[in-house]
């Protein structure tokens, strides 16, 4: 195996594994393993004794999986570099999974166990009625940008369509060789437009729903708590905006491969690089304002104020299902971003709908 | 501006929502011709059914505290708040006697009642600080 599979295999799996390691660091300060504590209880010893020892089993499993996926790439001959990653990625994910599972269980034990005696007995929630007049996000306009190029993309495609040649390389190896090609057809040569297309629909799309998500703001600190929120959200529009903008040139830089046939390892070099400067945006992105923008300018008092408890609406400390909260987008407990609210069957159809568009016009351009 | 609510409270959800919003048109928080979210958005922000959102504002609406536009959407009043006629007098004379009634049985005296109307009257008047 070339050095370059090593390296591919590792700019994947470094980012990832570093993200799930300081999951527990990411989230909010009343927030442990998907259950609700108060800013004190959050920083007490026993808690921080618990992300640590989180964040050693997970570095402990990673490094496994990795040392064991290494030496398989370097002795194996039987298995595939893809197999191998597929293998990988899929004992990591589930792995992951359960961790966080017996870390969740272990929790709920702990609280409890723990009821904090001396917190006022009122629940406060805390609402901006400015909210949603304040910048959230970059505009959607900065979109047609994407779409300028999407729309050159194809009239060039289609102007110089007699120029492609007669058979298209369509998948290539992570060594650069063509594994399928087809006969050349508009479908063929149109549909990497169609993709960028649909690929900046979604990101509008995100980007509104980041506007859109439900207001969630410290009790102990509202104000503090909006500054941190609108500084997160206009950072993940803003990254929305930039990946969209480099998927979008990578199909571009895919078409014009077809058409002047490149220097084939291009291709392959050119997504990896493109997927890993999304993957380190994200963690820096991650590392730097944490969920909800919780990690900018952390106070050093803890407030006890008891948050809301909603525990009960979030089954297994990740999946929020609440009949009465008609709000379909909301944070996630655990992680940076959002997630749907599973009582409402619209969230359920985003959720559907979003992969089967996707899935349905790659195979149709099959 | 920042409202809270009191989610456990026996004072119903939309009542606190009304008590807040007056609260802040009288202290000037809430200026006149403000917006006030959508009712979906207040009801998802708040995580509330959004009967209760929306029978606050129709209270509010009513009595003359806000608009509610096609459009525009919510805003505070912005031609001249409802003036004080004799209908609501009234409803403030009902809604204060058994309030003061409440503070004699437990002993206040007329001073101490005055006192904290007065201490409430210059908390509402008192211009806020920006970062309160």
């Amino acid at each position: 195996m070339d050095w370059l599979s090593t390296l591919i295999l590792l700019l994947m799996f470094l980012p990832i594994s570093i993200a799930i390691i300081f999951m527990p660091y990411f989230t909010r300060n009343t927030v442990s393993f998907g259950i609700s504590v108060s800013e004190e209880m959050y920083h007490s010893k026993p808690l921080r004794k618990l992300r640590k020892k989180y964040a050693c089993s997970s570095a402990i499993l990673y490094t496994l999986i990795l040392i064991i996926g290494l030496i398989s790439v370097l002795v194996s001959k039987s298995f595939t570099l893809e197999l191998i990653i597929a293998c990988s990625a899929g004992i990591l994910v589930v792995g992951s999974i359960l961790l966080h599972l017996a870390f969740h269980f272990k929790m709920k034990k702990f609280k409890l166990e723990h009821p904090m005696a001396d917190a006022p007995n009122k629940t406060i929630l805390s609402i901006d009625t400015g909210f949603r007049q304040q910048k959230l996000i970059f505009s959607n306009t900065w979109f047609l940008l994407h779409l300028g190029i999407t729309i050159s993309s194809a009239v060039l495609a289609w102007t110089y369509y007699h120029q492609f040649p007669d058979t298209l390389a369509m998948q290539f190896d992570l060594q650069g060789n063509v594994t399928r090609s087809v006969d050349k057809s508009y479908i063929a040569v149109l549909g990497l437009n169609m993709m960028q297309f649909i690929m900046t629909l979604l990101f509008i799309f995100i980007n509104w729903t980041i506007h859109n998500s439900k207001q969630q703001l410290n009790i102990s600190n509202p104000q503090e708590s909006l500054r941190q929120n609108v500084i997160f959200r206009r950072a993940w529009s803003l990254y929305m905006i930039i990946t969209g903008l480099l998927i979008v040139l990578m199909f571009s830089f895919i078409q014009l491969n077809m058409l002047f046939e490149l220097n084939s390892q291009m291709v392959g070099l050119v997504t990896i690089l493109i997927t890993t400067v999304m993957v380190l945006g994200a963690l820096v992105l991650s590392f730097s304002l944490g969920q909800g923008g919780s990690r900018l300018g952390r106070s050093t008092s803890y407030s006890n104020a008891q948050p809301i408890n909603d525990d009960k609406y979030w089954k297994l400390g990740s999946f929020y299902y609440n009949p009465q909260d008609p709000s379909v987008w909301i944070e996630k407990r655990t992680g940076i971003g959002w997630t749907v609210n599973f009582a409402r069957p619209i969230g359920w159809l985003f959720l559907i709908a979003i992969p089967a568009v996707i899935i349905t016009i790659s195979l149709l351009l099959n | 501006m920042i409202i809270n609510l009191d989610m456990q409270s026996d004072v119903p959800i939309y009542t606190q929502l009304m008590n807040r919003i007056i609260e802040g048109i009288a202290c000037g928080d809430l200026q006149p011709g403000e917006s006030l979210p959508s009712v979906r958005g207040l009801a998802s922000d708040i995580g509330v059914n959004l009967h209760t959102v929306n029978k606050a504002y129709t209270l509010l609406k009513q009595e003359g505290f806000i608009q509610i536009h096609r459009q525009k959407g919510v805003v505070i009043q912005p031609d001249g708040m409802p003036a004080m006629d004799p209908e609501n007098l009234l409803r403030q004379y009902n809604q204060l006697k058994p309030i003061l009634a409440d503070a004699i049985c437990r002993g206040m005296t007329k001073d101490q009642i005055l006192h904290i109307t007065d201490q409430i009257y210059s908390e509402i008047s008192k211009p806020r600080k920006e970062n309160d």
